[in-house]
């Protein structure tokens, strides 16, 4: 059970998401037992929650390349300055 | 001698009107280079235009010149559209010139057709090579000018759209020699990263000179190359260079770019929600209909009523011991009675019974059992079942 938890904490949104639809489309589908279900609503659950974690987490970061010599840096990039 | 002889000018005269008869000559554009350009202090303007094997002279009379929109050089390629004509004075046969335009331009239109024709052969264009965008983009690559409208517009509506989103620009060359090798490079840096999830590649609106370095063959592949799809957005709406056939979706302006990019914040909470509620809906309703089901079970009489099901089984001993009695002499009143009474008589008929009355079973070495003494014969083996063990013996004599 752990080793499960520990991979949901890595799931990139698009994976969760989409793991997520593929559950809430096989619970509808009534294959499954009341017990398998139940499971399915657990770990869906989890994963909208993983979701919503994610989508407030991003951090907006607007950066510009400049060549250093022979290397690439990465800076902020200030829209004003630049014009 | 029967030749006509003809003036100098009776001969001019004639061609000149042979020349003006002719509406090929009337106008006509031509092609070519100029040289010995003369702006006469007068306002006329004076030059020839030569290509490789021949040369003529062109006139550029004022007021039409006025309509000129560009400078006038040596060695500038040019189509000049006029009228041929023959001046009889000098005898000297001109162009002169009602427009022009620089062919630059015209070369330019020329090489654009040729590289679309050659890279749509190659399948550069194919529709089945062009990649989704994907369904949702957290971080941005843009390869444009740093200063201009167009960054600032991706950035306004890309971080509009979704507050949490990220950009990385390629600062590049927009136009000039540079351009492709630059714009070239920036897609080149941004596929070397592993968190761009896709590529806007634009600038603003322009001359085709102006974008030309967006029709470049090399920026067509490289985009073409990229791991990372790219959005197209170059020029205004109606300008389509090389770059946007190549690309995997073509934007009109920097701003639909973005939009195409970037998934708004809202839908991707609109749909987390509207997943939840399905869950939810879901769950309930698996719970509702078992326990439906629970309810229609113990309903039914089975579960109900347990002592129903011994009911039979009384049943069907009391049948067994019937048959039993009436198969026997003895008529009781009772079930266990005839029961007990059954058993007693079963028990008196049991072989095991009568050993333990002290009688013991002989049987030959088959196994089967002796009833007549003559069967048996002197010193022959017999086997003897007691009620308790067995022994084999050998028979000394007989008699009957």
């Amino acid at each position: 059970m752990n080793y499960k938890m520990a991979e949901k904490n890595e799931l990139s949104f698009e994976k969760a998401i989409g793991q997520l639809e593929e559950l809430v489309d096989k619970m509808e589908s009534g294959q499954l037992p009341l017990e398998k279900a139940m499971e399915a609503f657990e770990k869906g659950t989890e994963l909208v929650k993983r979701c919503e974690e994610l989508l407030a987490g991003y951090e907006q970061k607007i950066t510009v390349l400049k060549r250093e010599g022979s290397t690439v840096e990465e800076a902020a990039f200030d829209l004003k300055e630049e014009l | 001698m029967d030749r006509m002889t003809v003036t100098v000018t009776q001969l001019n005269e004639y061609v000149k009107d042979s020349l003006a008869e002719n509406p090929v000559f009337s106008d006509i554009t031509v092609s070519g280079e100029i040289s010995g350009l003369k702006l006469h202090s007068s306002g006329h303007i004076y030059f020839s235009l030569k290509d490789a094997g021949a040369v003529i002279r062109c006139a550029f009379f004022k007021p039409q010149n006025f309509s000129l929109n560009f400078k006038l050089a040596d060695g500038m390629k040019v189509l000049a559209r006029g009228r041929v004509t023959l001046y009889v004075r000098d005898g000297q046969y001109q162009l002169n010139v009602a427009s022009m335009q620089k062919d630059g331009v015209g070369e330019l239109y020329l090489r654009f057709e040729q590289l679309k024709a050659k890279l749509a052969k190659e399948g550069l264009f194919d529709p089945a090579h062009k990649r989704s965008l994907p369904s949702f983009v957290k971080k941005i690559g843009v390869v444009t000018s740093p200063t201009g409208a167009v960054i600032r517009d991706i950035i306004h509506v890309a971080t509009r759209r979704f507050p949490g989103i990220s950009i990385v620009l390629a600062p590049v060359q927009v136009q000039g020699e540079d351009a492709p090798r630059s714009i070239c490079t920036g897609i080149a840096y941004l596929n070397d990263r592993q968190d761009v999830d896709v590529l806007i590649v634009g600038r603003g609106g322009g001359s085709i000179e102006d974008l030309w370095g967006f029709n470049d063959e090399a920026v067509a592949r490289a985009i073409y190359n990229s791991r990372i799809p790219v959005i197209s957005a170059v020029g205004h709406e109606t300008d389509f260079t090389i770059a946007d056939f190549v690309a995997d979706m073509r934007a009109p302006t920097p701003s639909a770019a973005a939009e195409l990019a970037v998934t708004e914040m809202s839908q991707l909470v609109g749909l987390l929600e509207r997943l939840q509620v399905r869950l939810e809906n879901n769950a309930t309703q698996q719970v509702r209909e078992n326990h439906l089901k629970l309810q229609r079970l113990s309903a039914s009489s089975a579960l109900a009523r347990p002592e129903m099901l011994l009911d039979v089984y009384h049943q069907r001993t009391d049948h067994a011991a019937r048959r039993l009695e009436l198969s026997g002499e003895a008529v009781l009143n009772g079930g266990e009675q005839h029961l007990k009474a059954v058993s007693a008589k079963l028990y008196a008929l049991n072989p095991l019974a009568v050993l333990a009355r002290g009688y013991a079973v002989v049987t030959d070495t088959e196994g089967i059992n002796i009833l007549d003494a003559a069967r048996l014969l002197p010193k022959s083996t017999v086997n003897i079942t007691f009620a308790k063990g067995r022994a084999s013996a050998q028979i000394e004599k007989t008699e009957q």
